[in-house]
């Protein structure tokens, strides 16, 4: 398989392997909402949906990010 | 205990933990149950009837995504009631129209926010408790309420949930019970329930009938496919398309046919005789047998594998005797049927009269005990009540029924069955010729032999 494309799904993979413990997380959180500082709660989940945000873009702009693939 | 139930489906068992409390903790009050494999879903699904699934697609490593397709596929099927959300980490349009044209009402990317999902679950368990009363109201409302779901006792609400359950799927379903138990009323209960009421609801009774006869019955012929097949004709299976085909006395379908008819059932397709087309078969199969099914199938009358494909659902309709407190409800059905039909004057029964019925086994169940009331009926028109001073019911100081007394309607119906019997038998269970002797239409004898 081309080294890019096999990267490319490395990353898909990952990004499916990766949501649901961020779903656990922001479970959790829900969970914990004002047991905790408001502000310490939405630094956390502001965090987890840094993250989330992150997953959804396309493979192939994640691996621009770390120079694995030319312009 | 809340009525209301959700399911969870998780390979993750930390993912179900985490979600059933942030679903508590956003107020959801419904019970949760969490499953991590197909099977442990399937059997919450049946035992707990719930309102809304929430389904991640990747329940199986080895198969991926179809595993979640799959679920939602069997859960659609065994209940169309209920509501299924995914929720999955492997979030793409392509999967989501697939999730959707399969049959969920809404597609969730993890991570979800609770208060999002929790929302859709409150609108969910709303939509499913709409479809399910609508379905009970069609039950209460429809004019086919009939004699085997009327009564209060614990035997006749779990009959009820069957019904309702089978019209609900399009699942093949056996119908048991002893004669006179009303198992043709319930085949068209379900029929008239189901998404397919409106079509035709098409009854067969196998007896009589060689296997050649009986596959020409539901499958057709075509004009010299064999000696006497003088012009094409039509099967059964092709006048029920698009509604039901109800096969009575199913232990009474010759071995043949039975191979035949799986075959058929799982192609989904057929033939008539002596064609070479094949036609789709586009129909929901209902079966009885006032045998026991798993006797039927140890002693060979009934194939296990035909079996097997027939019961998906299995209707249990039980004795009388085993539901006693249905006869008072009963009687004062058929009474109040009668007297809306022929104009009677008698108002009620008598509480020393219903003892009586109740008092009695009624081996020949519902079917018995509406002749006994329509033969009391007829004896009391000119007083109030059907009572046990007069002498108008016909149950014996032994506690039989004095069978030898029949009303004038039941003695007409046994008479024009055992004439129209009589000729099948004499014609080798050719409706055709059996209905060209009496002078009749075939469409007319099957409605007689339908009203058995």
């Amino acid at each position: 398989m081309d080294p890019d494309k096999k990267l490319t799904e490395l990353m898909k993979v990952l990004s499916h392997k990766i949501r649901t413990p961020l779903s656990i997380i922001q479970n959790e959180l829900s969970c914990i909402k004002g047991k905790i500082e408001e502000e310490e709660y939405q630094r956390i989940l502001g965090a987890t949906r840094s993250i989330n945000e992150i997953l959804k873009e396309k493979p192939e702009v994640l691996l621009n990010l770390i120079g694995g693939k030319d312009e | 205990m809340s009525s209301e139930n959700i399911l969870l489906v998780d390979d993750d068992s930390e993912m179900l933990i985490s979600l059933a409390r942030a679903l508590k903790a956003s107020g959801i009050e419904a019970a949760i149950h969490a499953a991590s494999r197909h099977d442990k879903a399937i059997e919450i699904l049946l035992d707990k009837i719930p309102q809304v699934a929430v389904v991640d697609l990747c329940l199986d490593e080895k198969i991926g995504v179809e595993s979640g397709f799959n679920l939602i596929t069997e859960i659609l099927s065994q209940d169309s009631t209920c509501r299924i959300i995914v929720l999955t980490g492997h979030g793409s349009l392509e999967y989501g129209v697939r999730a959707i044209n399969t049959g969920a009402a809404n597609f969730l990317e993890k991570p979800a926010d609770p208060l999002h999902l929790a929302a859709l679950i409150t609108d969910g368990i709303s939509q499913s408790d709409l479809r399910r009363a609508y379905s009970k109201l069609a039950i209460q409302k429809t004019n086919f309420i009939q004699s085997p779901v009327i009564g209060r006792s614990e035997a006749t609400k779990t009959l009820l949930r069957d019904v309702e359950y089978a019209a609900r799927n399009n699942l093949p379903v056996l119908i048991s019970g002893e004669t006179g138990t009303g198992k043709g009323l319930i085949a068209k209960t379900i029929h008239l329930l189901s998404d397919k009421g409106k079509k035709n609801f098409v009854k067969y009774q196998a007896n009589f009938g060689t296997a050649d006869l009986v596959n020409s019955d539901l499958f057709g012929h075509q004009k010299g496919a064999f000696t006497g097949a003088n012009e094409d004709r039509r099967g059964l299976l092709s006048e029920a398309d698009g509604g039901t085909f109800f096969l009575d006395e199913i232990d009474e379908l010759p071995l043949e046919t039975q191979v035949t008819l799986l075959g058929v059932l799982q192609d989904k397709k057929f033939r008539a005789l002596g064609s070479n087309k094949e036609l789709p078969l586009n129909v929901r199969l209902l079966t009885a047998t006032n045998q026991d099914p798993d006797k039927s199938v140890s002693e060979g009358k009934i194939r296990k594998d035909f079996f097997h494909r027939i019961a998906h659902i299995k209707i249990h309709v039980p004795a009388l005797r085993e539901r006693k407190d249905d006869i008072a409800p009963l009687a004062n059905f058929f009474l109040s049927k009668l007297r809306d039909a022929e104009n009677l004057s008698v108002l009620g029964i008598t509480e020393d009269a219903l003892a009586k019925l109740e008092g009695y086994d009624w081996p020949g169940n519902v079917r018995e005990l509406e002749a006994a009331v329509e033969s009391a009926a007829h004896k009391a028109q000119f007083e109030n009540r059907i009572s046990v001073e007069a002498e108008n019911i016909n149950i014996g100081s032994s506690g039989s029924v004095n069978s030898g007394v029949l009303s004038f309607h039941e003695e007409v119906r046994k008479f024009k069955l055992k004439l129209i019997n009589e000729k099948l038998a004499k014609n080798g269970g050719n409706q055709l010729k059996a209905a060209k002797e009496l002078g009749l239409d075939r469409s007319t004898l099957r409605r007689l032999l339908s009203e058995e």
